[in-house]
């Protein structure tokens, strides 16, 4: 009865190309030195290809972040001068926008410092100092595309010149700073000229690029004294006609819109002196 | 590790051994081969020498069981269905005892092993017990539910001693 069941697995039988295959296998996973050392040489510079693929992206993706400047913050007195700050609020990039500025952000020493101390370090600069003394108008402007970042920066500088009366500090957008820098002008002084167009269309960006911010805010001034006073004598010259005349005209005036001639758009001396004149006629007319 | 002329000897001597475990519980050849392989693999670095041929054989043994049921363990096993399990392959068992073959192939797989080495390699209850790490008392009841289960499908079974 065993014989039957023994028979039964007695004839299954490890094959010939199995036990071939095995034998290969063996060979070439344990025996074979050749093909070991084959596959050493072909694995070290895989996983080296490898490594070295992974540490480029790492470096690529490091230098991105640390790099790329996110936020700006304009210097202008009449060096102007602009610091990328990147996400981890160091200073990736100091930029001069004229040779002044450009003599400046060589002679700093603030690449790779946080900027709150590279703005200390900037404000204690011996050239800025001066500019301030000698009543220079220092406008530091903030932009950048992270709004958290940029209130934090501003805040910060804010703080900074607490208590300096030459110093403005303002915030801007990023698209108007890359218009800007095509312009070839820092930030804070474009922004000065942009203000600076409004009242006068035909000044360039030319003519403001190399006057200092003093001068400059000093033309905003004049210009929009100049705007006010134009504005209302020449809105005066148009509307109040009579009445900016001398004071001598005034009676003129009442009475003559009270005799109900000399209305309209007539010259006002003239058809007052008139009206004086009727009256003066008229009037013993009446009393008559 | 072993020569390659010990490794040639092993797999003469127990091939067959191997390949009916491996027939036993595995469905296609590509696994068969697997674990065949597998098997000498490990045969070749293990360096710790055996006390006589039956105690080399029992290692094999106990290998093969094992490495087959890592196999249905793992994950992909478990998983997918492999092609040719979905088609009959009356090729892999040849037609004389068929009947017998078919009706170990179907018992569950915790008895497979019990009855391949009772009925087939001739090892005791005790020597299956310390091959498969089994009380005897528990080889003896895998053994006879699974004559049990052959009965239904087999007129004769012989009897557990």
């Amino acid at each position: 009865m065993n014989e039957k069941w023994k028979n039964a697995f007695n004839e299954i039988h490890a094959e010939p190309e199995l036990k071939q295959s095995t034998m290969d296998y063996l060979s070439d996973r344990v025996y074979s030195r050749s093909g070991r050392e084959k596959k050493k040489i072909f694995t070290v510079p895989r996983f080296a290809a490898a490594a070295v693929c992974l540490a480029a992206v790492l470096l690529f993706g490091g230098y991105r972040l640390y790099f790329i400047p996110t936020a700006f913050i304009s210097v202008d007195i009449n060096p102007s001068l602009e610091l990328g700050i990147n996400r981890f609020d160091r200073i990736v990039s100091v930029e001069g926008y004229n040779d002044d500025g450009q003599e400046l952000a060589d002679s700093l020493n603030i690449r790779f410092m946080n900027y709150q101390d590279a703005l200390e370090q900037l404000l204690a600069d011996d050239t800025i100092e001066e500019l301030l003394s000698k009543d220079g108008v220092m406008s530091l402007t903030v932009a950048g595309d992270n709004d958290t970042q940029n209130s934090e920066i501003l805040e910060h500088v804010e703080s900074c010149v607490d208590g300096r009366q030459n110093i403005h500090c303002h915030s801007g957008d990023s698209e108007e700073m890359h218009s800007a820098h095509e312009s070839g002008m820092s930030f804070g002084k474009y922004e000065a000229f942009l203000k600076l167009q409004e009242l006068d269309p035909s000044i360039t960006a030319d003519d403001v690029k190399d006057l200092t911010m003093h001068e400059i805010f000093d033309l905003i001034e004049e210009y929009s004294e100049d705007h006010n006073n134009g504005g209302t004598s020449s809105s005066g010259i148009g509307s109040q006609n009579g009445q900016s005349n001398s004071p001598g005209d005034n009676t003129c005036t009442r009475t003559g819109s009270g005799t109900g001639s000399g209305s309209g758009t007539g010259s006002g001396t003239n058809s007052g002196t008139d009206s004086t004149g009727h009256e003066g006629h008229h009037g013993p007319h009446h009393d008559r | 590790m072993r020569s390659e002329e010990e490794a040639r000897r092993a797999i003469g001597l127990y091939g067959d051994t191997v390949r009916r475990i491996c027939m036993v519980h595995l469905k296609n050849y590509a696994d068969t081969e697997d674990v065949f392989q597998n098997v000498f693999l490990k045969y070749v670095l293990h360096s710790a020498p055996f006390d006589s041929d039956e105690h080399e054989k029992a290692w094999i043994i106990r290998v093969t069981i094992n490495a087959c049921r890592d196999l249905l363990k793992s994950f992909f096993h478990s998983r997918t269905v492999p092609l040719d399990s979905l088609i009959e392959k009356p090729g892999q068992i040849p037609e004389d005892h068929r009947e017998i073959l078919e009706a170990v192939l179907a018992l569950p797989a915790k008895y497979k092993d019990a009855v391949y080495l009772y009925y087939f390699e001739g090892y005791s209850a005790s020597e299956i017990g310390s091959i498969l790490k089994k009380n005897v008392n528990t080889v003896y009841t895998l053994l006879n539910r699974a004559r049990q289960l052959l009965k239904n499908r087999l007129e004769e079974v012989p009897d557990i001693e």
